[in-house]
């Protein structure tokens, strides 16, 4: 408590902003397109001038490896559509990954941050990922957990000590899906956290019959994907024994016997 | 939010709010759970009951009877043959009430505020469109909290911003509202102010929706744009950007939808600013507010 309290004196001295920046996955297989949409959010709060956000794009591959990063300027009340295929070093590879975006404040509106705000203000970045085919599947889902390994514009080692990584607890979702024969859903579960995380992820038919669950071992910044079991053509809901953080459930992709998808939170 | 009791009808403590999708060929479902960890020590079985409200917000179907879901329980529930059945042919607000069994059988209770919310937070609800025409399933998770309700929430205005527009190559973005409240009381008209802006920040379309209290409206960016004679430039520069609200007399449920006729549908709510600056609120907000209006909506009098 002392630590963070003055953590929060050195910001205010200083002129940090924290920042925390959200992490998403996204799906590049070929056929499976993913395109990032964020926004300039800056405008909404300082209305009365034009600050530019620069946005921070990384992408690591389902192991945690990193692929890459580039960098956006986006304008005053302005949007930033990326399609991930653009980034992609070897677009002919089959990817499913996460994709992270860190959105930086100009020296301006941090400077407004710090006269209206009650004490060191901190910005959030989540945006949006549009995963889509060529065969009609569309599907908008927004990053839903910003990554824990440390708080952005502080010197490396204050950020990771003033954000506490803490470990979620057991999750079930409150969906379910009706398979229909033919289908498959799959989760995807995204490591937030700094370090690598083992859990277990279960598919269960709703009417008490067969659960199956599956060991998973998912890097940071990685992703790991558990499709449900053959046969399972019902009532179906996905659980996970514990979260890397707090609220990282899972995303569902449901396949139709046709190809087509749909995708959401678990 | 300070605990305190108040009179509160005693099927909306736990609801979930929806629309259906039919003018674009989708059938609707909610999928509710009667929460495992108990939000109340009088946890127990929910029971479920339907109201249904029409296109102009008057009511088809009131307290319909579909049982009830014992703890640790699931249902998909369906609406489109009840639909059907009263003989409506266009689309409709629901309210799927799960009222808690302690509470079940009075109109109206004393209930402390703190249980709504946690009622509220205890699971989100997930509302499903599935493609009638290809099978496709599309839908979005949110929680429904109190609304439009002065003995709750004092807020009459909010500001929506959804940056995924998407139109071109079959595709358009629709903004689909509906204008929720917990008062019976509530009979408010909700005023949205919308923009469409370029990925530039620059404002191509404006457009005004008005919602009845319990009423639906779904835009389509497309016709937006083509109103403002705007679509042909916007399309040219990639068909991408982003939409802004803002109401005023009360507040709404926004979802952002884009939609491909083959049967995608890319459906989420929206994320307001404190997203993005969780402290954001007070004076700051309302001198911002101010401002924004005055540059997106320039001469409009609200």
């Amino acid at each position: 408590m002392r630590l963070r309290r003055s953590v929060v004196d050195l910001g205010r001295m200083s002129g940090v902003v924290p920042r925390m920046a959200y992490r998403h996955m996204f799906i590049e297989d070929g056929s499976r397109h993913s395109m990032i949409h964020v926004q300039n959010p800056f405008s909404f709060f300082d209305p009365w001038h034009d600050h530019v956000a620069r946005a921070v794009i990384d992408l690591h591959d389902h192991t945690g490896r990193r692929l890459g990063t580039a960098r956006f300027e986006i304008p005053a009340f302005g949007t930033l559509a990326v399609d991930l295929r653009d980034l992609m070093i070897d677009r002919r590879g089959s990817h499913i990954g996460t994709v992270g975006v860190d959105l930086l404040p100009p020296r301006s509106f941090r400077r407004h941050l710090r006269r209206i705000a009650p004490g060191v203000p901190h910005i959030a970045s989540p945006f949006w990922v549009r995963f889509f085919d060529d065969i009609g599947s569309q599907a908008f889902v927004h990053s839903i957990k910003a990554d824990r390994d440390r708080l952005r514009g502080l010197p490396r080692p204050i950020g990771r000590l003033t954000l506490r990584a803490t470990p979620g607890g057991r999750w079930e979702s409150n969906r379910t899906i009706r398979l229909a024969p033919g289908s498959t859903a799959v989760a995807f579960l995204v490591n937030h956290a700094r370090s690598t995380f083992e859990t277990t992820c279960s598919w269960a038919k709703v009417d008490g019959g067969d659960v199956v669950t599956t060991p998973l071992r998912v890097e940071a910044r990685g992703v790991a994907s558990i499709s449900s079991p053959p046969g399972f053509s019902s009532e179906v809901f996905v659980s996970v024994s514990h979260l890397s953080t707090p609220n990282a459930k899972p995303y569902v992709l449901v396949e139709s016997s046709d190809g087509k998808f749909g995708l959401t939170h678990g | 939010m300070t605990n305190r009791k108040i009179p509160y009808a005693a099927n909306m403590v736990k609801v979930c709010w929806f629309t259906t999708l039919r003018d674009l060929g989708y059938r609707t479902s909610v999928a509710v759970q009667n929460p495992i960890n108990p939000p109340t020590p009088r946890f127990g079985p929910l029971d479920l009951s339907l109201d249904l409200f029409d296109t102009d917000a008057l009511p088809v179907v009131v307290g319909l009877d579909l049982g009830e879901l014992i703890s640790g329980g699931r249902r998909v529930v369906g609406f489109d043959d009840l639909i059907v059945e009263t003989g409506l042919t266009t689309d409709v607000v629901g309210i799927l009430h799960m009222t808690p069994r302690h509470l079940a059988g009075s109109e109206t209770c004393t209930v402390d505020t703190d249980e709504i919310a946690a009622w509220t937070a205890a699971c989100d609800e997930f509302v499903g469109y599935t493609h009638v025409a290809s099978g496709l399933v599309s839908g979005v998770h949110y929680q429904s909290p109190p609304m439009n309700d002065d003995r709750i929430r004092s807020s009459k205005s909010m500001i929506v911003q959804s940056p995924k527009v998407v139109v071109g190559d079959c595709l358009d973005s629709h903004f689909l509202v509906f204008s929720p409240s917990s008062d019976p009381a509530f009979d408010s008209t909700v005023r949205l102010d919308l923009a469409v802006l370029a990925t530039n920040g620059r404002v191509v379309a404006r457009d005004i929706v008005e919602v009845p209290a319990r009423g639906r409206r779904r835009v389509s960016v497309t016709d937006i744009l083509s109103r403002a004679g705007a679509i042909d430039d916007f399309l040219d520069a990639g068909g991408l950007g982003m939409l802004i609200a803002l109401t005023s007399g009360g507040v709404v449920t926004p979802l952002s939808l884009v939609h491909d006729p083959r049967g995608g549908l890319a459906v989420d709510h929206t994320l307001p600013p404190p997203y993005y600056v969780p402290w954001w609120g007070g004076e700051a907000r309302r001198e911002a507010v101010t401002e924004l209006v005055s540059n997106l909506f320039p001469g409009e009098l609200r």
